[in-house]
């Protein structure tokens, strides 16, 4: 009973604080410089499509999760133009990604020759923003290392787009097939790729328990599904 | 019973107040505004770098967003716009299909490009996509509400086909119905420029 109060008061003083920080932040990215935001659209799978064709699917935990890069070497937004006869003319410009690497726990599906057994890594290239850098404020704001820079210098914001919603050290099935990113300056980069929209690819052992895939409404079950639909990978 | 009397009281004050101002419960919007805005109301884009049926594609999509009502928004083609809309490599068939970047200063918006992938398997008539096609209008219509400043509407309000609000996050594969906007996306132009 004595708990309440303080915990009470606690509360007040983190949800006080949390409303002005969310304020600065904002007030931040609204008064600072030139900036861009990209969103990125994706054609959706559907769940029980991926089970029953993604060609790599793997149980397993978070260990990384990239700040967001573009597509050229160095990382930075960009854009190139030409002049044609009606003036200055985008003929191409930056492609927003970060990486998701995981420590594979049990591969339950595999037509790709993905060697990485338990224990090995695996590491996916998800074409869009970050997820904490997706939600509204810049990335610069809030410590500085999540900043990716734009072309003026000035920084990035995204403000929407999908993207993988899994946290570090979580537990988490993901749904992969073999991609290609646009590379500035070269050819086409193969990639390992989520299967469809990022946020419904690499799915969480949290999200799935909560109940949020009426087909598969626990991790376990949807383990089942694909263990039961695809037969015994072949590293077990 | 004179906090009985009380309670009714407030009760009926209530009531009263409710049945006076023509009380209604608040519309469930799952809409999200970007944050910035353009400063006028009448944007213009430049699709001249594209093919005829792409320009038509583009079209379509902007015509959308022009026709909400009562909003006075509204996109034309100028082809000496920056405001370019172009066709390139972005990740190969499947996965990502477009990318609106939007570039802002402070709360303004000053400028948009759009790409669209070229390797996708599209379809760029006013009909039926077959399975395996992307519709080209749907996925238009889409960006020009980034362009105009609306982010993903959230997932909770995102009903599969026919009732699929445009701005939700992703596209269902040979489907068609985010081409026509819903309550929703016309909601959150009406609220970006009244």
């Amino acid at each position: 009973m004595n708990k309440k109060g303080p915990f009470a008061v606690n509360e007040k003083f983190l949800v006080g604080a949390g409303v002005v920080c969310g304020a600065a932040i904002v007030a931040f990215a609204q008064l600072s410089g030139h900036r861009v935001a990209s969103d990125v659209s994706y054609n959706d799978v559907p769940l029980m499509s991926k089970v029953a064709k993604a060609p790599l699917i793997v149980t397993g935990t978070v260990l990384d999760i990239s700040p967001t890069r573009w597509n050229q070497d160095d990382g930075a937004f960009w854009e190139d133009t030409a002049v044609d006869a009606l003036g200055v003319q985008t003929v191409d410009s930056g492609v927003p990604y970060h990486t998701v690497t995981i420590r594979v726990d049990e591969t339950l599906a595999d037509s790709l020759g993905f060697t990485a057994g338990s224990g090995g890594k695996l590491t996916l290239t998800v074409v869009g923003m970050r997820e904490d850098q997706v939600a509204g404020r810049h990335p610069d704001s809030a410590d500085g290392a999540d900043g990716v820079d734009g072309a003026d210098g000035t920084g990035v914001l995204a403000l929407a787009s999908d993207s993988v919603s899994a946290n570090v050290g979580e537990r988490v099935i993901a749904f992969v097939h073999p991609g290609q990113l646009a590379w500035r300056g070269g050819p086409m980069r193969s990639i390992l790729a989520p299967m469809g929209s990022p946020g419904t690819t690499v799915l969480s052992e949290a999200v799935l328990d909560s109940g949020a895939f009426v087909e598969a409404p626990t991790f376990g079950a949807l383990v089942a599904k694909v263990e039961a639909g695809r037969g015994a990978a072949e590293d077990r | 019973m004179k906090r009985a009397f009380i309670r009714f009281a407030l009760g009926v004050s209530l009531g009263a107040v409710m049945a006076g101002f023509g009380f209604k419960a608040a519309p469930a919007f799952g809409y999200n505004l970007m944050g910035p805005k353009w400063s006028a109301s009448s944007q213009q884009y430049d699709p001249h770098s594209l093919p005829a049926n792409w320009r038509t594609v583009a079209s379509f999509g902007a015509t959308q967003w022009t026709n909400v009502s009562p909003s006075p928004f509204n996109w034309s083609v100028n082809n000496n716009s920056s405001n370019d809309i172009t066709r390139g490599a972005i990740d190969g068939a499947f996965g990502v299909l477009a990318v609106t970047t939007v570039y802002y200063s402070g709360s303004t918006i000053v400028r948009m490009t759009m790409k669209f992938d070229s390797a996708e398997n599209w379809y760029l008539g006013s009909g039926t996509p077959g399975s395996s096609q992307i519709d080209a209008n749907s996925v238009a219509a889409h960006e020009f509400g980034h362009s105009a400043g609306i982010g993903h509407t959230q997932s909770g309000n995102c009903p599969s086909c026919p009732n699929r609000v445009t701005m939700c996050a992703s596209y269902a594969q040979g489907s068609s119905c985010m081409r026509s906007l819903e309550s929703d996306d016309r909601s959150a132009l009406n609220a970006l420029y009244p």
